[in-house]
């Protein structure tokens, strides 16, 4: 591709790829690499565009996607150390939360939950942009934040909160 | 544009200015009436202008993920891989010569582990013995492009998978010599055995049917460490027993 065309995309879009990773990732190192990857998909992917309107909605689903996989592959490979522990304690309370919340609902609720919660309860995302994003009705994200609603007592059970 | 919900992805398509024509006259109608709007379209805006200024495109050159740990691996381990290469690509033509035409997975494939102690010490250990808290490195070899999986079991038959970290299929590995894989683990507390299978194929296969069959060897054998992979057609197992035992002070 065109280094000028890059440079353009790059400007454009990465600091909404990055908004998204950092707001998943809570670290600016990894967040700043999940962006590279995020934007190499957008490179390969951006002929299937053509009128832009639909990429937002993209970015935000393959970011998504990608940071939960690099949460995931963290519980696989290295389930969260002491160290890490200390750290997130150091980070901000909503922050430390909002991590914990993401760590519980990757371990306990399926896909279409998951993206429902995130959607809902990180991004704040409206249904109608949650519909855009994933494709599910807005009964369906209803359904899944029940679910989500549902398992609550379990997870605080779990997270050791009265 | 109703009520005072926030549609932040009309919001971030216009900043990014792929909202069509149409959408863009009733947004900008909207974001001179709308405070929450406005702000969250001035905070994209601040996000944009931060971004540039902090990771200006000629930084931005994709580099290795911080968290992909290799370990330097010493010269000395070199010279018995290459021995082991030559050894085991030995046994491949040996063995290819035996197998019918299906068989297809190119050249020599091996898999050996490096570990870093608690204190920081790098070694490859001739011991089956490790400890929590330990990291262990994954390192291959391979003579051509091979398709690889690689699962952890437990003694309570707790089947992970470490590689792909998604999907069902099974990942590419480039050939070479001593190569790390993507991802170093990190052993948790389990106490125990614990048996590292690593499954290189020419073609592409299924994870969960690799689970299966794995499984399958389990539930035959009863036990990690009396389970022994067959050879087959399709691909070739490599594992490695580790037992988990407390660290005596």
């Amino acid at each position: 591709m065109d280094p000028l065309r890059v440079k353009e995309l790059y400007e454009k879009y990465g600091f909404i790829i990055y908004g998204r990773c950092i707001r998943i990732l809570r670290s600016e190192d990894d967040a700043k690499d999940a962006m590279h990857e995020v934007f190499l998909k957008l490179l390969d992917n951006i002929n299937k565009f053509p009128d832009n309107t639909h990429i937002i909605p993209w970015i935000y689903t393959v970011a998504r996607n990608h940071c939960f996989n690099i949460l995931r592959g963290r519980k696989k490979f290295a389930s969260i150390s002491d160290l890490d522990r200390l750290s997130l304690k150091q980070e901000t309370e909503k922050a430390y939360g909002e991590k914990m919340l993401i760590e519980q609902v990757l371990n306990v609720h399926n896909k279409r939950v998951q993206e429902a919660v995130y959607f809902t309860y990180m991004e704040k995302l409206n249904q109608k942009d949650i519909q855009k994003i994933t494709g599910q009705s807005p009964a369906t994200i209803r359904r899944n934040l029940n679910r989500f609603k549902k398992s609550i007592p379990h997870l605080k059970k779990r997270l050791g909160i009265a | 544009m109703s009520g005072h919900a926030v549609d932040k992805l009309a919001i971030a398509s216009y900043v990014t200015d792929d909202l069509p024509q149409r959408k863009r006259t009733e947004l900008e109608t909207h974001l001179r009436e709308c405070g929450v709007c406005r702000a969250y379209y001035e905070q994209l805006v601040r996000e944009r202008e931060n971004f540039l200024d902090r990771f200006p495109f000629e930084q931005s050159t994709p580099s290795r993920p911080h968290n992909v740990v290799s370990f330097p691996v010493p010269s000395r381990l070199y010279a018995i891989a290459a021995c082991f290469l030559v050894l085991l690509t030995g046994v491949w033509i040996y063995y290819a010569s035996q197998k019918p035409d299906t068989m297809r997975i190119k050249g020599g494939s091996d898999i050996r582990v490096v570990v870093q102690g608690i204190d920081g010490t790098i070694e490859e250990r001739s011991s089956h013995i490790y400890y929590p808290g330990e990291r262990i490195q994954f390192i291959y070899s391979c003579a051509d492009r091979n398709n690889f999986m690689l699962f952890g079991l437990d003694e309570k038959g707790t089947l992970t998978t470490y590689l792909p970290a998604k999907g069902d299929n099974s990942m590419t590995l480039t050939k070479g010599a001593d190569i790390p894989l993507p991802h170093s683990i990190l052993l948790d507390d389990y106490i125990g055995n614990e048996l590292f299978i690593a499954v290189f194929s020419a073609q592409q296969l299924s994870v969960s049917n690799m689970k299966q069959y794995i499984m399958k060897q389990y539930t035959d054998a009863g036990t990690v460490d009396t389970i022994r992979f067959k050879k087959t057609n399709n691909f070739i197992i490599s594992s490695i027993l580790i037992t988990k035992q407390i660290r005596e002070k």
